[in-house]
């Protein structure tokens, strides 16, 4: 019988207590009945009809219910006794105005939640899900093969019109390559753009409009043509004061000017945030080029893995029929592949980052929910009397939660329309101010898009249930005589209200204590690598990069030597060096097997990255040279000096200095091998991690070779100041008229590499403060709301003889109860979350014993001031007066 | 109430489903309690009409919502008192549908009869 009992729990709980025991009963003496009259098999039938009749009962009781409760809160119209639907969203619209400063209040923080939310979620569609921004964008594809060094997205140009006729695999092939980059004297700072060739017909394929004039067509390409470009919305505006008038003028390149024919909207990037401005390309009469990248559209119908797998069948025969120029350089491409665009982009790490960020996000979405609906409640409870006049004058309750409901829906969808401006402010503020690195590496740029704004409405509406549930009930609850009969806050004191005031306060230091512990640990990791060593004294170091204007007559020899001499004479310079670049990065790179003896087999495959530097450069760094000997003037040009790490890689005897290598076949400085003439410290660059330092990427420093090439110029200077650069800048400017300068430390350089740490710990750390700061104003309202709801309460203790401290402590004791409980569920889930983000920290542990201390001290402490001044007031209490009144 | 408007008031339950005029019946003898219920029933239909603990009281609980029978407090004979039982008697509403329901039934025979699918002279 205990399985037919547990089976009435199917029925609605009155149903069950009314006539739970007789239906036991019955069931026992029918099934006493049946195994007298036909034994056991009959009882196994018994309980197959009764359990389809409790289902039958149970599922029509149920129905029924919701039947009612559906007719309550929404009335067929014919039956209209009710007030008009009308009628009640203008009652909605009144009851939202007259909230003032409150409602205002409630829009602007869920207008800064729903904000925050669709900017994390647009970077995660762009950064996680690799959304290309273009029409279509997962049927674009590049081809290519994977190598040994990677990736590699390259045919050769005269494959491209062989590839064209293959219709059943594409309906577009084209092909993209670097530019030449052009020099932007508009607004106060020369730059120089990079550009990007393309073949006549690929904006089309990537379904992109221009906003002003035309894109390419095959009448640009040929022999004789006037050479054109487009440039994006933003460089046009730079250089010709409105991006409309740029159409017809002129653009200087590198050697050439080129006529402007189509502007391109801002937000439109190809192939990476990086190119501005885009030259046609010309595939048929290619020369002087190796290879390049080629983009297909794949044709209707065609999935990515059977044009791949056809891609690598046809390799071969595309490669004999077409009979490329430069077989020599790349190996036969018959491992050929198509992948789509703009697919591992980003590494797993960088996902993980933006995983946890709109995590973050959600987290602060659910603060702010708490908090509203806690700020609701308030509203609600006390206007729980006008509540109860209302039904008492015939409204239904149906009506009552409809109002609530729909003076909710008036305030989010204030809140979504704020956001939406917010967002778009936003994202062009973001945009701008990502740290470069981040940007230009891809294609897809933070943009709000129709998916974006889906997200928000999903958000608005999942906020909206959230936060006006739990008024919505109230209002269904109300008892008239209930209400009338007490003043509002002491309702707002009954046992169901306060648990749900104090659930809510506990959710939200919860989430408050996971934000922060996730901030702390982001500015922790982010300090932690700003303060890697570097291997050599960074103190003052700045790098000095100097561009000239083109034509400006001057060679780079005597402008090199007029600015060293510049810098050596000012007192505030200590040293000063040429130096093609400075650390973290390298100028070139040579990869391939390492050779030490001709004779002997390849030793493995290294990257070499480039410094070409000048006679004073390691005293300048203070990089020490651990054996052998600095450059020396005169220097023969094979003469190299190589890193710590690669001489104890090859040369474990320690006997690297005055040998001689050679990489990958390749010619370094018209010399075909190297000979090594001292080793230095190892200095961390960008191929090294935070923990480890790269076992195949090494630098190589050459002494830099006098050129008369107009290029550019970089030094690095080491002041006795290590504060300020001064004016520097224009000493240099004043020194090369109309060339860019670019001055910065180099510690600087070094901080941008942890680009990704720095956008995580900013984001966190205001994610943090926000959810912080909501959730203590929270916990204080509350406090105040219930210490004012007990005052009775407290009158009565302190007549029967409790002092003040003893009020004090109890209303402390009671208030803190959901802080602490808050503050140990965030704990938990704060060490959960950081176990699984343990990659993206460094220098400290996901359990780091101090973060977690310091957080639940803050939260805690601050939350006891907050319920300080209520508590104090709870202890003024004058129980004379009150019990008279 | 007047007679018309008692028939209308119950005329709006008509027709029955069988096991509720089932119901009807057994308890238009004098109040019954759940098992009874059953057991009456079964024996009058000859084991045509099985009713089971959930089915029965699916039906009572409708029935004693719309005030066709009533739930009593106490047993009509002290001497039968069984704490886990309750009895249910007819009311008068109740009453009247079983009745008018009979009526519609003894319609519908009269139906049967004029199309010469029943024998005109009832053979007991």
């Amino acid at each position: 019988m205990s399985i037919y009992r547990l089976l009435l729990h199917l029925l609605p709980g009155d149903r069950r207590r009314r006539h739970g025991d007789q239906m036991t009963t019955v069931f026992a003496d029918l099934s006493a009945a049946k195994r007298r009259e036909s034994g056991a098999l009959g009882v196994g039938r018994l309980w197959i009809s009764e359990t389809v009749g409790l289902l039958r009962f149970s599922l029509r009781e149920w129905s029924g219910r919701i039947g009612a409760w559906l007719d309550d809160v929404w009335p067929s119209r014919a039956i209209g006794s009710g007030p008009r639907l009308s009628q009640e969203v203008r009652g909605a619209w009144r009851g939202l105005r007259s909230r003032g400063w409150r409602g205002a209040l409630v829009v602007a923080l869920l207008a800064l939640t729903f904000a925050a939310n669709a900017i994390a979620f647009a970077a995660a569609d762009s950064f996680v899900f690799n959304r290309a921004p273009y029409r279509d964008g997962r049927r674009l594809v590049e081809i290519g093969e994977p190598s040994r060094y990677g990736w590699r997205a390259s045919i050769y140009p005269e494959l491209v019109p062989v590839w064209r006729q293959h219709t059943d695999l594409f309906s577009a092939f084209h092909g993209t390559n670097g530019g030449p980059q052009a020099y932007i004297a508009g607004s106060d700072m020369p730059r120089f753009v990079q550009s990007q060739t393309v073949t006549p017909g690929l904006f089309e394929m990537l379904g992109a409009r221009p906003l002003y004039g035309r894109t390419f067509n095959d009448d640009d390409v040929r022999p004789g043509a006037t050479p054109v470009a487009i440039l994006a919305e933003e460089i046009a505006a730079q250089e010709f004061s409105s991006s409309r008038l740029a159409i017809g003028q002129h653009l200087q390149l590198d050697s050439t000017s080129a006529l402007i024919v189509g502007v391109m909207p801002e937000k439109f990037r190809f192939p990476d945030g990086l190119e501005r401005i885009w030259l046609p390309m010309d595939i048929t009469g290619f020369q002087g080029r190796t290879s390049v990248t080629p983009i297909a559209r794949l044709a209707p119908g065609v999935s990515i893995d059977t044009v791949s797998r056809a891609v690598g069948d046809r390799a071969a025969t595309v490669l004999a029929s077409a009979k490329p120029k430069n077989q020599v350089i790349f190996g036969t491409p018959v491992r050929s592949e198509a992948r789509p665009i703009a697919s591992s982009v980003v590494d797993s790490r960088m996902k993980r980052l933006f995983i946890l960020l709109c995590a973050a996000a959600g987290c602060l979405l659910l603060v702010a929910c708490a908090n509203v609906a806690n700020l609701e409640l308030a509203t609600a409870v006390s206007r729980a009397k006008s509540h109860a006049v209302e039904l008492a004058l015939g409204a239904s309750r149906g009506s009552l939660i409809r109002t609530v409901l729909l003076e909710g829906a008036f305030a989010i969808g204030l809140a979504v329309g704020l956001a939406v401006l917010l967002t778009y402010r936003m994202t062009g503020f973001i945009a701008t101010n990502l740290p470069v690195a981040l940007m230009n590496t891809l294609s897809n740029p933070i943009d709000i898009d129709p998916r974006t704004l889906w997200f928000m409405v999903a958000v608005a509406v999942v906020t909206w249930l959230l936060a006006s549930l739990p008024v919505a009930l109230l209002a269904s609850r109300a008892n008239v005589l209930d209400a009338l009969k007490v003043d509002g806050r002491t309702q707002a004191t009954s046992r169901t209200g306060t648990r749900v005031r104090h659930l809510l306060t506990t959710g939200e230091v919860a989430m408050t204590v996971l934000l922060l512990v996730g901030a702390v640990l982001n500015v922790r990791t982010y300090t932690g690598l700003l303060h890697l060593p570097k291997g050599f004294d960074s103190t003052g170091v700045v790098s000095v990069g100097v561009r000239q204007k083109p034509q400006s007559g001057e060679t780079d020899l005597a402008l090199q030597e007029r600015l060293l001499a510049g810098f050596k004479a000012r007192p505030d310079v200590l040293d000063a060096s040429l130096s093609s670049i400075s650390p973290p990065s390298w100028n070139g790179s040579a990869s391939g097997d390492l050779s030490i003896n001709p004779d002997e087999p390849a030793q493995g495959l290294v990257t070499l990255g480039f410094y070409s530097v000048g006679l004073d450069y390691f005293k300048t760094m203070r990089q020490p040279i651990l054996s052998g000997r600095a450059f020396q003037p005169g220097e023969d040009a094979g003469a190299v000096i190589v890193d710590e790490l690669f001489a104890k890689r090859f040369w474990p005897n320690g006997d690297a200095v005055g040998s001689q290598f050679n990489i990958g076949g390749i010619q370094l400085s018209g010399k075909n091998r190297q000979v090594i003439v001292g080793v230095a410290a190892h200095v961390r660059t960008e191929a090294d991690t935070a923990t480890a330092a790269s076992a195949s990427v090494f630098p190589l420093y050459r002494l830099q070779a006098p050129t008369a090439r107009n290029a550019s110029l970089s030094f690095v200077v080491r002041l006795k100041d290590a504060t300020r650069i001064g004016d520097l800048t224009s000493m240099v400017k004043s020194l090369a008229t109309g060339a860019r300068v670019r001055t910065e430390f180099i510690n600087t350089l070094y901080a941008r590499m942890f680009a990704d740490e720095l956008l995580a710990s900013s984001i966190m750390t205001a994610f943090g403060v926000f959810a912080f700061i909501v959730a203590m104003a929270g916990v204080y309202g509350v406090m105040a709301f219930l210490v004012a709801g007990r005052t009775r309460e407290i009158g009565i203790r302190m007549a029967l003889g409790a002092d003040r401290g003893s009020v004090s402590r109890l209303v402390l004791q009671s208030s803190l109860r959901p802080v602490i409980a808050g503050a140990i569920i965030g704990l938990v889930a704060a060490v959960a979350a950081a176990r699984w983000a343990q990659s993206l920290l460094f220098g400290v542990t996901s359990t780091d014993p101090w973060t977690y201390a310091t957080v639940t001290v803050l939260v805690v402490a601050t939350a006891m001031l907050a319920t300080w001044q209520p508590a104090r007031q709870a202890g003024r209490v004058d129980p004379s007066q009150l019990l008279r009144s | 109430m007047t007679t018309s408007r008692r028939a209308d008031a119950a005329v709006r339950f008509l027709p029955l489903s069988p096991q509720v005029f089932q119901i009807l019946l057994s308890l238009a003898d004098g109040p019954r309690h759940g098992y009874s219920i059953i057991a009456d029933i079964r024996e009058r239909t000859s084991d045509e009409i099985r009713l089971t603990a959930s089915t029965l009281y699916d039906a009572l609980s409708r029935l004693v919502d719309q005030s066709l029978i009533a739930e009593l407090d106490a047993p009509p004979d002290p001497a039968d008192h069984d704490a886990r039982r309750r009895y249910y008697a007819l009311a008068v509403l109740g009453r009247d549908v079983a009745r008018l329901e009979a009526l519609r039934l003894e319609r519908m025979l009269d139906m049967a009869r004029e199309k010469r699918l029943l024998p005109k002279t009832r053979v007991r």
